[in-house]
């Protein structure tokens, strides 16, 4: 055992036999001559007090710390040491029927607060302890010292049923809370328990007054003695409760017994015994219902404090609600201080702290704290926070009272001990934890135990809601901004809309494309964007009618997809746009229109498609250049004639008898030959033109009979035959009839330089048409040369070449041409030798057959 | 003299530069036979003295290969090669052949008909080989 506990121990016992010993000498001093039995007589009542006040456990302890003041009172009153031992054996007998039975039926036996309390007081250790114990008690004393049994028994009885229903719920009373209720209750209370104090001293005066002269009077006023003690009885059990009233009842019991001692007051004239008993019987019968009416009044009082406690929590609730659902979750943290600050105030805690599990991770992060002493330093919170932590750890949903030894500086200055009473309650919504309320409290408030546990439980359920709204909204919110910033991102426009049309989303894209031309209330959120498409097109917007058209189709589900371009005038010239609407996938309906700017592209493509025009010439030049020898042969030819025929013609006519017939036939042939070299170099200008011609119908196998009239010479001069293998139809496609030229002469130059010098004779290349389906023409070069040395699809890429000196753009063009006839070029070897470049493209629709 | 007169040859595949040639030559006085390719030439070729005009680029045999045909035959017949597409190999490659002359297309009247008389100074029977002179030429059997 500690000495602190030793030291505690002594003083409870030294306190317990004092208190005895004066409750002994009081009882001494209220005895009237003769009778033996006390009016009152307190030691028993302050036994039951001390049992009561006392742990069991320590219920031997406080008997064995009477024994000596009993031994010493009664032994100096005369009596035996056996009568002593036995007194002190029936007193500790009724002590402790009194407070076992109370112990055992009362919830809480030191409170006289309420019928229930104060009826089983009165009946346990008012009535059944005394009338018990007094049968041992007259027993002794009538064995002892021979005394009438009876008398003993009734005086006994009566005694101790007026000492125990006076003094046991005045010391309880006192020595439980009257400490709390001086230092909490209001001076106006004060003020008031004064006022009664001294109303009750100047009653006692008027009671205790010598008699008047005049004998009318002072029978009067001994007969009035109780009259004057009656407004301050009620006085106390109206307005001060059960501790008052027993306080009051016991003031005016030991003045009236007082008075009676000395023989004053309204029993004068019975004889002592009598008077005892007629005091005792009257006091008793009065304090009974003064008790009853105080513990009613108090009680009554509590209910209505508990549904004034109930209002306020319900209050704090529903402010708690109010401020957290008004508010959006990015400001909630603005009310958490507050709330915590209400939630303290309201409650009476001494510190409020609220936590939150962060999503991302396990930690327990402090959203709040108060304290009722002042600001919280951050580092020193009355519950650490890694206390808090590895507590919510092991919790399982469920609160965690407990007490908590608090060590910081402020807790040792804390009134009534080093230890505060806390509370743990986890914050669960929809089924999850969301953070931790952690609160301390006093011990007054401890008392109410499970009652401050509801209610923290009740605040517990707001704040988890207003938790779990707040990560919900938060997470919302998140996902709101993600898409936002994803709408804002896309470099298209982007309008989403729902069935009726009405604009559900816009990103800034959209804005911009529009232009600022747009009023801005008719394409925001909530704007109607089919009116918006109606009143471009009568303001004669470019396609707007159309658009409205096609979205409409889209929104009534009659058309999967809408797209259309357009050209819209821009401060930079023309821009190309194109807009689609698709079905939103949204079981509401709706479509997305989204806006993209294809200027760029556009002008790519025209770029391109310039570059690739530019090259194709180029390339016609450099297969042009290639045919020089070929050209100038073919040129020569007709020339030779020319010249030659010329010089002839001259013969013809020279002389005495010109031949003028043969002149003239010679002069047919010259213009022959004439037309024969003009005819190639039109198709040679034609060939080397550098615009495109005209998209328009073609004979693609008049195009190849052309140029094989162009590169026959070439195929003479490399000693190649040149064998054309076409229908005799005509394959008419769709095209421009150089560009188609320029296909058919390349591959045909091409297997005109597959031979190299491997071949000296017998080099032919056939050039054949095959319509291999009803709608396209194909044109195949086959030349039995060397074939190609790597990749045959490598062939068709630019600057592939196996041949020295070449360029490797021949087939290159000859692809992109073909591709944008809508055709397919291929080439192959032959397991024979040589190579198959073959190509196909559409038939014009007219003449497909 | 002998009754024969010496024949120009003219082996061409162009019908037009044929028939120019056959009319120049025919006014100038000679005899002339003309043939479409070297394979006709060939194979209607007799051992009549003159000379052959022969076209270098022809479909199926060329002129070289025509002239080295005759060379093999031991056909002592003057060569002259024309040709539309010329150039200085071409024309070495044809003297190193044996050919009497080379001559591009198109080519002055004068440049052929000297060619064609050195080419016939050879037929030692020949001893009227046109002049040239503007005057048709007078045959043996005129």
């Amino acid at each position: 055992m500690s000495p602190r506990a030793v030291l505690r121990l002594s003083g409870l016992g030294i306190t317990i036999a004092l208190a005895y010993y004066a409750g002994a000498a009081v009882g001494f001093a209220l005895k009237l001559p003769e009778a033996t039995p006390s009016v009152m007589w307190p030691p028993n009542a302050i036994l039951t007090s001390a049992l009561l006040l006392t742990p069991t456990r320590l219920w031997p302890f406080a008997l064995l710390a009477a024994l000596p003041a009993h031994v010493a009172l009664e032994s100096g009153a005369g009596f035996p040491i056996s009568l002593v031992l036995a007194l002190f054996a029936t007193n500790c007998t009724e002590a402790l029927l009194a407070a076992g039975g109370l112990r055992f039926f009362s919830d809480d036996a030191t409170r006289f607060d309420s019928f229930r309390r104060v009826g089983l007081f009165i009946a346990i250790a008012v009535l059944a302890a005394p009338f018990l114990s007094s049968f041992l008690d007259a027993m002794a004393v009538s064995l002892l010292r021979g005394e009438q049994y009876w008398q003993v028994w009734t005086a006994r009885l009566f005694s101790n049923m007026l000492t125990a229903l006076t003094v046991v719920p005045a010391v309880v009373t006192v020595v439980t809370s009257g400490w709390q209720w001086l230092r909490a209750a209001p001076r106006t209370r004060h003020g008031e328990a004064a006022l009664l104090t001294m109303a009750m001293l100047v009653a006692a005066v008027f009671v205790l007054r010598r008699p008047a002269s005049d004998a009318m009077t002072a029978e009067l006023a001994e007969h009035a003695a109780l009259a004057w003690m009656l407004p301050g009885l009620l006085w106390a059990a109206i307005r001060f409760g059960p501790g008052g009233s027993s306080l009051t009842l016991l003031v005016s019991s030991l003045v009236l017994t007082s008075a009676a001692v000395h023989s004053h007051g309204p029993f004068e004239g019975l004889s002592p015994s009598d008077t005892t008993l007629a005091l005792q019987i009257f006091l008793t019968v009065v304090s009974v219902p003064l008790m009853v009416v105080a513990a009613l009044i108090e009680e009554r009082r509590l209910a209505q404090q508990d549904i004034s406690k109930r209002l306020a929590v319900e209050a704090l609730l529903a402010r708690l609600s109010g401020a957290f659902v008004q508010l959006p979750s990015n400001r909630m943290h603005e009310v958490f201080d507050k709330s915590t600050r209400e939630i303290g105030e309201s409650l009476a805690l001494e510190s409020v702290m609220l936590f939150e599990y962060a999503d991302t991770s396990e930690q327990l992060r402090r959203l709040a704290a108060w304290s009722a002493r002042g600001d919280l330093e951050p580092g020193d919170p009355p519950i650490p926070d890694r206390f808090v932590e590895s507590v919510a750890a092991r919790l399982d949903r469920k609160p965690l009272a407990f007490h908590l030894p608090l060590t910081t500086a402020r807790s040792e200055d804390a009134p009534g001990g080093s230890t505060l009473n806390s509370v743990l309650i986890p914050l669960i919504a929809e089924n999850k934890i969301r953070g931790m309320l952690a609160c301390t409290f006093d011990a007054s408030l401890a008392q109410r135990g499970s009652a401050v546990l509801e209610e923290l439980e009740l605040v517990a359920r707001v704040l988890a809601n207003a938790l779990s709204r707040r990560s919900a909204e938060d997470a919302l919110r998140a996902s709101e901004a993600t898409k936002s910033a994803i709408l804002s991102s896309l470099t298209y426009g982007v309008v989403v809309i729902d069935r009726r049309g009405d604009i559900l989303n816009v990103n800034t894209r959209w804005h911009q494309m529009i232009g600022e031309n747009a009023p801005a209330a008719a394409t925001q959120v909530g704007a109607n964007y089919l009116r918006f498409l109606a009143d471009a097109a009568r303001s004669g917007a470019i396609r707007a009618a159309k658009a409205a058209e096609g979205v409409a189709a889209v929104l009534d589900g009659t058309l999967d997809d809408f797209r259309q371009e357009y050209l819209v005038p821009h401060r930079d010239g023309e821009r190309t746009m194109a807009m689609r609407a698709v079905p939103l996938d949204h079981p509401e309906g709706g479509a997305v229109v989204t806006y993209v700017d294809l200027t760029q592209q556009r002008r790519a493509e025209l770029e391109a498609e310039r570059a690739r025009a530019e090259l194709a010439h180029v390339s016609r030049v450099a297969t042009l250049g290639a045919l020089t020898a070929s050209i100038a042969h073919q040129l020569n030819q007709p020339l030779t004639g020319i010249l030659t025929n010329a010089q002839a013609a001259r013969r013809f006519l020279a002389g005495s008898a010109p031949d003028l017939e043969e002149a003239r036939l010679t002069l047919d042939d010259i213009m022959q030959d004439d037309r024969r070299a003009s005819e190639v170099i039109v198709r040679m200008r034609e060939f080397l033109r550098k615009d495109t011609g005209p998209i328009q119908n073609v004979d693609l196998h008049a195009v190849v009979r052309e140029v094989a009239r162009l590169v026959s010479s070439a195929a003479i001069i490399r000693n190649t035959e040149l064998i054309l293998n076409l229908d005799e139809a005509p394959a008419i496609v769709h095209g421009d009839r150089v560009q188609l030229q320029q296909v058919v002469l390349n591959l045909i130059v091409n297997a005109l330089e597959a031979f190299g010098e491997s071949r000296p004779s017998d080099r032919r290349i056939v050039v054949g048409s095959c319509c291999s389906r009803g709608d396209v023409v194909e044109i195949e070069v086959t030349d039995n040369g060397e074939g190609f040395k790597g990749l045959e699809e490598s062939a068709f890429e630019a600057f592939y070449t196996t041949k020295p000196g070449g360029m490797g753009l021949g087939l290159s063009i000859a692809r992109s041409i073909v591709e944008a006839h809508a055709g397919l070029i291929r080439a192959a070897n032959k397991p024979d030798g040589g190579a198959t470049v073959s190509f196909r493209v559409p038939l014009a629709p007219e003449s497909a057959g | 003299m002998t009754a024969e007169r010496p024949v120009v040859f003219v082996v061409d595949d162009d019908a037009s530069v044929r028939r120019a040639l056959d009319r120049l030559l025919r006014a100038e006085g000679f005899q002339v036979e003309t043939f479409a390719s070297g394979s006709e030439f060939l194979s209607a070729a007799d051992r009549r003295c003159g000379c052959v005009i022969l076209d270098v680029r022809m479909p199926g045999l060329s002129g070289f290969e025509v002239l080295e045909s005759l060379s093999s035959r031991r056909r002592s017949l003057p060569v002259i090669l024309i040709s539309g597409h010329s150039d200085v190999p071409m024309a070495t490659r044809a003297m190193n052949a044996g050919c009497a002359s080379f001559l591009s297309k198109p080519f002055e009247n004068e440049a052929l008909l000297t060619a064609i008389r050195d080419a016939l100074r050879a037929c030692s029977a020949w001893d009227s080989v046109p002049t040239g002179e503007g005057t048709p030429a007078v045959g043996p059997e005129s």
